[in-house]
Order: structure tokens, then sequence, then C-alpha cells
């Protein structure tokens, strides 16, 4: 049990996603100017991302292994996590259509989310249980939402702080995600794995 | 002639916008003579000087109006003519010292001037009561009589140091004087070395000021002025000072308690050595300085060759007046002059500037406007009500209303703790009075617009409740008329039968007899 | 192998599309919550200067991008940037065609000229006019939003706009 646990951590914020392996970043410099567009974002990608690791696993187990398929890994993953940000879409769109609204490109974008296709695969190649999988896919969508949620608190101060003219805008965003992903180069070796 | 020579430096200072450009293009000119003149009665040294003169005198231009007690400082004169009075009660320089009033005649009549002095004259000791007589004073900002300058001095003079460095922001007169009076500067400045036995003369500039030093540079080449040589000077605040040029010019670094002099250097501004000159060649007595009128707060920035004692209102007028707006106004430089609020406070022998600022060049200059929130929390320590002070400003200057609203502005009880405690010296309490003001209008907007909604789904409530009124109306009428109508329409139709039965018996009359 | 593989791939994306499509209609996309969220930023003077005969059309219109977020004057350029924040959408500079935003000001009738005729109490958009035919009409200021529908209705032309009384728009 202990070791599914710090799977979880290790995915969490040892390596995490976003600051650490420098996935995902169209979304968290896009969609970060508010802290509840950027938190939905961040669980919608939860959803995707924990529900296409399981299905990519399965399929994977399956069809493409069983039948040395292993080629055709990126094609059919790309086609599951396609499928359900559909899914995704259709729920936020009769839930909160506001959000739906606010996030506008982004929605669909997850499914071309290098961190989403990258956890799927990753976890393929590890070779590991159907439990550890889920746990790391987990962990690493808990370790994006609580970047997207940390950045675009900072955002939204750092928006109507005093900036100099050069920096406005993306750059100050760019700096300060260089810093926060210093920051989380603190982790490492936190884990030995 | 020498060649100019590359600047050695001083220590510290600061590199300040010039903001030349506002008026160093623009020519000396006479700013004319106003309708009155005043002089205050305080001295450099501190005394008061006692008045000569009755109520209602009429005065002509060198006259002198006011002797010092001491003998220490020049005679004040009258800068032209008219009729003078003494009038009591505190001066505008926040003294009590009465003050002189000249109500000018705009003839400018002058006294006698001395004569000019020459040959023997020309002597130490001459110089110095000529220059005493013509009220000669450091028109650099001290005021300090030069004629005693000169006199305290230990030794022999070594070196003659012409100030032309004008380090203060939008200060362009000393600039002007030397493009346009280079050779009379070289003149005097030579003619002052030569009686005083002075073997060599600087004239120091700032290295950025091309066409005053292009000027000295031509009347250098062409004259013969074998003891002067140009020097450039740093492009920094203060590089204009006193020990600063020296500590540039020479490499000395003066201790404190000691002067110039005391080392053989005897400084002296522009339009000081240019009094000196007309002092001692003229005989004229120093009744006109040229001052920078300056600031995006003006219509007209401009180089004016003034009466001392002249009013800054007139001034004022004389450059197309102030503009629109919040401007504040500053008898000398940005950086050393004050700030002064009625537009009657004349012009001394060392006003060098009359400063109008907008907003804008009140930003450019660093002490005197606030800095940027360094979020060092010391406002939210200091509130008492416990609020988040550097959050609720930038808010404010982002006029987010329903943050401001969630963040309690309204609970700000303006006590003005926040400003005290601020290291960059942000106006907190005066943004927050306004925010606060933003924001009830904000939430009454809010809640009439809630009042105009329900009013109106109100009123479509009840246009569509008529809507189907009527159309129920209508069918119930159609469909009346299409089934039971008929027996309605008969017993109509016997009715109106009978009726007209009944006139048309009553129109015949009894019917007539049988005849058979 | 492969072929297998590809085929009972397909087979899996079909049977995901049929799920997605029953999905799709059980699940009808809710946007009234949208168009409230939207209406509610709107300044309610139902002038119809957008373009559209009131506020809550108006927020339909942009809910379905059938409008464009800088078509209101009353809401100016807060407005504009409100709605730029809540849909995600890009702030964009006020639409001039539309009209200026203005002082608050209400509707005043004129009484002696009034005839009676009942005109404007049909075009006031809030209801804020109060009278009937023959009788005198007034308007209720502290209900009149300044939309200024009713002043092209009078015959007699009597209705003039004076600025609110007590208050002032924030300097925005």
């Amino acid at each position: 049990m202990s070791h599914l646990f710090l799977i979880l951590v290790s995915a969490l914020i040892v390596n995490n996603v976003v600051l650490t392996q420098f996935l995902g970043l169209c979304p968290l410099m896009g969609a970060s100017r508010r802290l509840d567009t950027a938190l939905g974002l961040g669980l919608a990608t939860l959803f995707v991302m924990t529900l296409a690791t399981t299905t990519t696993f399965l399929v994977d187990h399956a069809i493409l292994t069983p039948l040395g398929a292993g080629h055709l890994r990126t094609l059919v993953f790309i086609g599951l996590i396609a499928a359900v940000v559909q899914a995704s879409e259709l729920a936020m769109k009769a839930h909160s259509p506001r959000l739906f609204e606010a996030l506008g490109l982004y929605l669909p974008l997850i499914t071309t989310n290098c961190a989403v296709l990258g956890v799927t695969l990753l976890s393929a190649r590890k070779n590991a249980g159907l439990l550890e999988t889920l746990f790391f896919s987990l962990g690493a969508s808990l370790g994006f939402v609580l970047v997207l949620v940390l950045f675009s608190s900072l955002r939204e101060r750092i928006e109507i702080a005093d900036v100099p003219k050069p920096f406005q805008g993306a750059a100050i965003g760019l700096i300060t995600a260089g810093i926060a992903a210093i920051a989380f180069s603190g982790f490492a070796g936190m884990i030995r794995s | 002639m020498k060649p100019w020579r590359s600047y050695g430096d001083f220590a510290g200072g600061v590199a300040l916008p010039a903001r030349k450009s506002l008026s160093s293009e623009a020519p000396i000119r006479n700013a004319g003579i106003p309708p009155r003149l005043i002089y205050p009665l305080d001295l450099a040294s501190g005394h008061r000087a006692l008045p000569l003169f009755r109520d209602g005198d009429h005065v002509k231009s060198g006259t002198p109006l006011a002797l010092c007690p001491e003998g220490f400082d020049p005679p004040i004169c009258a800068t032209s003519s008219g009729r003078v009075q003494l009038l009591e009660g505190p001066s505008p320089f926040a003294s009590d010292a009465p003050l002189i009033l000249l109500e000018t005649d705009g003839l400018d009549l002058k006294a006698p001037s001395l004569p000019p002095l020459e040959g023997t004259e020309r002597s130490p000791e001459h110089v110095l009561e000529r220059l005493h007589a013509c009220g000669v004073l450091g028109m650099g900002g001290a005021g300090f009589p030069t004629a005693q300058k000169i006199r305290s001095l230990l030794g022999p003079l070594k070196l003659l140091i012409i100030n032309g460095a004008e380090c203060e922001p939008f200060l362009t007169c000393d600039e002007r004087s030397l493009r346009e009076k280079a050779r009379e500067v070289l003149t005097a400045a030579e003619a002052l070395a030569r009686i005083f036995g002075i073997p060599e003369v600087i004239i120091a500039v700032e290295s950025s000021r091309f066409g005053a030093l292009s000027s000295l540079q031509e009347a250098l080449f062409d004259g013969n002025f074998s003891l002067s040589a140009l020097f450039h000077l740093p492009d920094r605040y203060p590089a204009g000072g006193e020990r600063q040029i020296i500590q540039t010019v020479r490499g000395l670094a003066m201790p404190g308690g000691t002067h110039p002099v005391d080392h053989g250097i005897l400084c002296l501004n522009v339009q000081t050595i240019l009094a000196v000159g007309a002092a001692i060649d003229s005989g004229e007595c120093l009744t006109r300085r040229v001052i920078t009128v300056s600031g995006n707060g003006v219509r007209q920035p401009a180089n004016l060759d003034v009466l001392i004692g002249t009013p800054i209102d007139y001034l004022l007028e004389c450059c197309g007046g102030v503009k629109e707006g919040r401007q504040q106004l500053i008898l000398g430089g940005a950086m050393m002059g004050f700030s002064v609020a009625s537009t009657e406070i004349p012009i001394t022998k060392t006003t060098s500037a009359l400063l109008v600022l907008s907003d804008t060049d009140l930003a450019s200059i660093p002490h005197l406007i606030e800095h940027p929130c360094i979020r060092c929390g010391a406002c939210t320590d200091a509130c008492p009500q416990g609020l988040l002070p550097h959050s609720l400003h930038d808010l404010v200057k982002a006029k987010r209303m329903a943050e401001l609203e969630h963040l309690h502005l309204l609970d700000c009880i303006e006590c003005g703790c926040c400003d005290v405690v601020c290291p960059s010296i942000i106006p907190l309490t005066e943004r927050f009075r306004q925010g606060k003001k933003q924001l009830r209008r904000y939430l009454t907007d809010e809640q009439l617009a809630r009042k105009a909604q329900n009013r109106h789904q109100a009123r479509q409530v009840r246009l569509q409740r008529e809507q189907l009124e009527r159309e129920q109306e209508a069918e119930a009428r159609k469909n009346a008329l299409g089934q039971g109508a008929k027996p309605q329409i008969q017993e109509a139709l016997e009715r109106a039968r009978l009726k007209r039965e009944q006139r048309l018996n009553a129109a015949q009359g009894p019917s007539k007899p049988d005849a058979l | 192998m492969t072929l297998i593989a590809l085929l009972l791939i397909v087979g899996l994306f079909g049977l995901l599309g049929l799920l997605l499509e029953t999905l799709a209609s059980r699940m009808p996309a809710n946007e009234e919550s949208l168009v409230l969220e939207i209406e509610a930023l709107l300044p309610q003077t139902q002038c119809a200067q957008c373009g559209f005969p009131g506020c809550r059309p108006y927020a339909e219109a942009i809910a379905h991008h059938e409008a464009e977020i800088n078509q209101c004057p009353p809401g100016g350029e807060p407005l504009i940037l409100a709605l730029a924040d809540l849909l995600g959408r890009e702030p964009m500079a006020a639409d001039a065609t539309r009209g200026h935003q203005k002082d608050p000001a209400v509707a005043l009738i004129d009484e002696p000229r009034c005839i009676g005729c009942a005109l404007c109490l049909k075009a006031c958009p809030v209801d804020a006019i109060l009278g009937a035919s023959r009788y005198l009409h007034t308007v209720i200021a502290d209900e009149c939003t300044g939309c200024e529908l009713c002043i092209p209705s009078c015959p007699v032309d009597c209705i003039e706009m004076i600025a609110r009384p007590h208050q002032k728009r924030a300097s925005r």
C-alpha cells in the first residue's frame, strides 16, 4: 500500500508533470488568468487523464500487446483521449456552460495536451499493474491541478500589480513559471525510486 | 588658448532626466517691466536691512533702498523707477520681514551709474568696493556677497572657476547665457583674474551641453583669452555644486568646515561673473538676471531676462499662462527649489528658475513621487481594521469593484496608519477614499440595475398576460358567434317586427266604420 | 496481427462513438445559466441601443456568439472588460456606432404640455411612467433607467432628459 502512496506523491510533486517534466505548458500559460477557470480546466484534465490512462491501460493489455501491435500505441491512445475529452465536454456543457464558454478552445485542446498523452505512454512503457497506473495518473493529474491553481492565483495578483512595461503579460508569466519550476526542483531526490 | 580637458569625477550623485529640451532652444528675451516690484528686507547673512526711504518717495533704477546694518551684505537697490513704500507683515518667504513695494511708472529711469573702472582703479580694493556698491552676490543660489567671499581668502588665489554647470532638471538659463554671451563671460572672467592675479581660469560645463561648449570654444578661438580653458564635467546631479566641481577639476575633496577660498580657489556662477563684468566695466548696479520658466504646466517655457523683484504671476503671463489641471509651482530647481502656493512672490537675485510642474513632470523626478509597492507588509501590520492595504491598493488602481467589496474596502476607517508606515510613500488613504466613493457608486448602480431588471420582467409578464386575455376573449367571441347565436338573432328580429307593427298601427289611426 | 489489432481498435472506437452519441442526447446543453450570468452583468437600461430589444435578448445573442461584447453604450468599458473576463474573450474597443456612454439621466415630462395620449406609457420598458389615457403622465424618477425610448414616442415632444438627481456616475 505504501508504495502506491509513494507513486502518488512522486508523480504529484517530485516529478511534477508541469514544472519538473515541462509537459502541458500550453494550458498553464493560456488558461491561468482566473482561478476558477484554471481550476475548472485542471479538474477536467484530471478526469480525462485518469479515465484515459485506465482505458488505454486496458486496451494496451487486452488488444495491443497480445497482438504485438505496440507500434500503434500513439495512434490508439490519442483516439481514446479524444473520446474521453468529448465526453467531458458534454458533461461540462450541461453542468457549467459559463466554464465551457470561458475555457473556449482549451477544452478540446486537452486532447493534444502532451501531459495527458505523456502519462498514458509512460505508464504503458512501465509495465506496471492497473492499480499502480491508476495511482500514477491520479498523482500526475493532481500535480497538474496543483500547479494550475498556484499559478493562476499568482497571475491574478500579478495582473493588477505594478509590473514594468516590458514585462507585462506573458513575459512575467513565463518568468514566474520559471521561478516556480526552480522551487519545485527542490523536491528532487526526495523519493529514491 | 588651452585645449579642453576631459573630466574627472566627483563621488556619488544621481543621474536625473534632464528635461532641458522644453526651454533650451528658447533665446533669452526681456520680460519687460511688471506693474509692481517686491524686495524682501531679509538678507543672506540673516540680518534685516534698514530702509532708507520714506513711503511715497519716487526712486530710479539703481537707487539704494535699504542698507545692511553690519555692512556685510550689499545694499538693496531699486531695479526700476517708480514709487516705493514699506509693507509690514510677514513676507511670502515664511519670515516676518517686511517688504519694499515699488509701483513702477513704466519709464525705467536710471540713476546715474558709476563710472567704469579703468587704469589704476582696476585694483583689488576698488573692485571689491565696486562689487559691494553694485550689489553683486552669488547668484547661483547661496547669495553670498561676492566681495566678502573674495575678502575672506587667506592666501593668494590660484584658480578661478566659472561654474557653468546646470545640473538641475529643467534649468537652462546659465546654458543660454553661455551660448549667447560667451564673449562677455570670458572677458569678465579674464578681467577679474588679471585684477586679482589669478593665474588660471577654468570654465566648467557639463559634457552634454554642446551649444554652450561650442559657443565658448568659438569665443576662446577668436578672442585673446590666454588664461581660460574649458573643462567638461560629468552629466550627473549635482555636478554644479561648488565642492563637486572642485573635486572634479582638481581632485580635491575639501574637508567640512573649509571653503574653496581657503585653498585659493574662487568659484563663481555664470550670472555672477556677468554681473561682476557689468559692475567693473559699466558701473551697472545688479538689477536683472536670467531665469528659466519651464515645466509641462506652462504654455510657453522660456528663458527670461527679468528685473529683480518681478512677481511670479507677471512672469507666468509672459509665458502664456499656466495650463489647466493640477500644477505645482516651484521657485528654484526641482531638486533644491521650494514649492510655493502664492503667485505674488518675487524673483530675487538668487532665483534661477520658476517651474510649473505637471503630474507627468513630478513622476519623472524620483523623490517627489511615490514608488512602486514592494510588498513589505508593513501596512497590513499597521491596519487597525485587519484589512489588506496592499491588495486593496492594487484593486483600487485596477478598479475591480466586486473584489473590493469582497475584501471589505468599506470597512476602512481612513485612519492613515498605512500611509505612515509605507516605505514607498504611497498615499494609500487618499486612494482608499477615492476607491470607496467609486465602490459605493458601483453598488448603487448594481441595485438600480436589479430593480430595473425586475420591473422589466414584471412588465413582460403583464404584457404577456394581457395578450393572453385578449386572445382568450377573441376566441370566446368567435365561439359564441359560431354556435348559439341563432336564437338570440331570431328573438332580436321578432322584437324588431313587433315594434314596426306597433308603429304602423299607431300611424294609421282608428279604422273607418263599415259603409255597407 | 497488426490488421486484427486495427480492426479491433476500429470496432472499439465505433462503440465509443455510439456511447458518446447517447450521452449527447441524454445531456442537452444547458445554456440558461450562462445567459443569466451574462445578463447579470448588463446595466438593465433596456434601451435597445445594442440592436436587441432589451438586455435579455442581447445576453442570449452574446451566449450564442451572435453579437459582440462591445455593443452596449450604457455599460461602457467596464462592461466590456467584465464580459471579456467572464467569457474568456478578448476585450475590444467599444462600438462607437451604437452610441456613447452618457452621464446618468432620467426623463422629465413637461406636464403643462402633456396631452395624455398614453403613447409613452407603452414605450417605457420598465413601466416607469405613471398615468392613463386623458390623465396626466409623469415619470417616476427612481425607476427611470434613462433609456430615452419615450422621447420619440411623444407626439408633442414634451419629454426631455435631465441629470439623475443625487447620483453621479463613478469616473471610470
